[in-house]
């Protein structure tokens, strides 16, 4: 089995408008069994900017608190928030530099601009190549399934909770066909005033 | 007999001194001046301003540092060398933060800090850094803390201190004025900071830069702008409260 399909976990980030969207599963599991159905793979790095970490899970807890050394390091001598891009660049930096022992995360990142509240949403792989994109990203053990939820859902410039409908049921009905993530999942709406966090509730199986 | 042994810095000389370490201290009293009270729910850092030359752009010379989200530090001294020590407990901060999953205490801080200008007193080709520092802030049990450093490394707790020019002066004026009521008032320890600071500011108030800790709370920063401080209705412009 693929070393990051350990674990098992589920990804997906959207935009819409003036408004980005990001959700996960909550499984924790190892192989077959499942341990957990409350782990966090989504991490909150600033009041607008989330990450989520797929993946191996020590590296997924790992990442995210070296992450956070840099982040607030960053913070503390620029002496302002950092902008999405600015925060992908990083996590890139910081998956590169385990090129010949990576890091098993695949991470994605969503997120509004502190300044100008622009909706951003990037994934990168394990080695911190980032993409992009003006619709949505996915990551994790179902991407293939999650990839053709999310293109036959997504459409652009959706209203926040237009845009949780839509990442709701992509998400839901993509990992309802892998056998490693799942057993609930959270989706994070977040838009330029505030965060609405949502559990959702879905087959545990 | 001075002027032979204060070259290699890890030389002593033969009365016992350490004449780079005293020198570092004379710069330090060159600096200009900052203030520190601790009251019992607040912690207030005030510093001088030096005034800046009418075509340089007056964004704030940062004189008051935050290390961490419950720490700051002010310093009288060389500015440059002061980035430095900043820079690196920031890092050990946050460092402290993913080894021990706590906040760094105000006291550890300010070890690592003073432990960190004890090597330069003690290592080849290296001068001391030519700063003292005062480091406030709250430790996780929400006690309030104010410590100093200086030069050659020792640190010491204070309950309100003064370091820079005219040190000796605010002092006196500090050990006058500070009590048990004062300690007790957060108001009353911002208004002793600024009273304090007027003794020896130049044009009585628009030089100064005062920031405040309360428990919990991120750090404020106000400036003073207007030119004549009346200290019974302060009309302070608080600057953005830095959160992590």
């Amino acid at each position: 089995m693929s070393i990051l399909a350990y674990n098992g976990a589920a990804i997906m980030a959207m935009k819409g408008k003036n408004c980005v969207a990001i959700a996960a599963d909550r499984r924790f599991g190892v192989q077959a069994q499942t341990i957990s159905t409350e782990f966090e793979k989504i991490f909150e790095m600033g009041p607008q900017l989330f990450v989520g970490l797929p993946g191996l899970a020590t590296d997924v807890q790992t990442v995210f608190q070296r992450l956070k050394f840099r982040l607030n390091i960053y913070e503390l001598r620029e002496n302002r928030r950092i902008k999405p891009k600015t925060f992908m660049s990083m996590v890139s930096n910081l998956l590169y530099e385990r090129r010949f022992g990576p890091y098993f995360v695949e991470p994605v990142i969503a997120g509004l601009d502190p300044v100008t509240s622009e909706p951003y949403v990037a994934s990168m792989d394990l080695i911190g190549c980032p993409m992009e994109t003006n619709d949505f990203v996915v990551s994790g053990t179902c991407s293939e399934q999650m990839y053709g939820m999310c293109e036959s859902l997504w459409e652009p410039n959706l209203e926040p909770d237009d845009l949780f409908e839509t990442i709701s049921q992509a998400l839901m009905n993509a990992f309802d066909r892998d056998a490693v993530s799942g057993w609930g999942a959270v989706v994070y709406i977040i838009e330029k005033d505030k965060v609405t966090k949502r559990f959702l509730k879905t087959r545990q199986d | 007999m001075s002027d032979r042994y204060d070259r290699a810095i890890t030389v002593f000389s033969p009365d016992g001194h350490l004449f780079q370490v005293e020198y570092a201290q004379e710069a330090v009293k060159k600096g200009s001046t900052a203030v520190g009270v601790r009251g019992k729910n607040i912690v207030v850092l005030g510093v001088e301003k030096k005034a800046v030359a009418k075509l340089q752009e007056d964004r704030t010379v940062r004189k008051i540092a935050l290390l961490d989200d419950h720490v700051a530090l002010a310093f009288a001294g060389l500015t440059a060398d002061a980035r430095i020590l900043i820079n690196r407990a920031r890092v050990e901060c946050q460092s402290h933060r993913l080894t021990v999953e706590d906040p760094v205490t105000v006291e550890y801080i300010t070890q690592y800090i003073a432990q960190l200008k004890q090597r330069y007193t003690q290592s080849n080709g290296r001068r001391p850094f030519g700063l003292s520092a005062l480091i406030i802030g709250f430790d996780n049990d929400g006690t309030p803390r104010l410590y100093q450093t200086d030069p050659s490394g020792t640190y010491h707790e204070w309950k309100t201190n003064t370091i820079g020019r005219s040190a000796k002066t605010v002092r006196e004026f500090l050990e006058k004025h500070y009590t048990e009521e004062v300690q007790a008032n957060d108001d009353e320890c911002i208004k002793l900071t600024l009273k304090a600071l007027l003794e020896v500011v130049q044009s009585g108030g628009k030089n100064m830069e005062v920031a405040v800790m309360r428990r919990g709370k991120p750090l404020q920063v106000s400036f003073i702008m207007h030119q004549k401080v009346r200290l019974d209705n302060i009309h302070i412009y608080i600057l953005k409260g830095k959160k992590i």
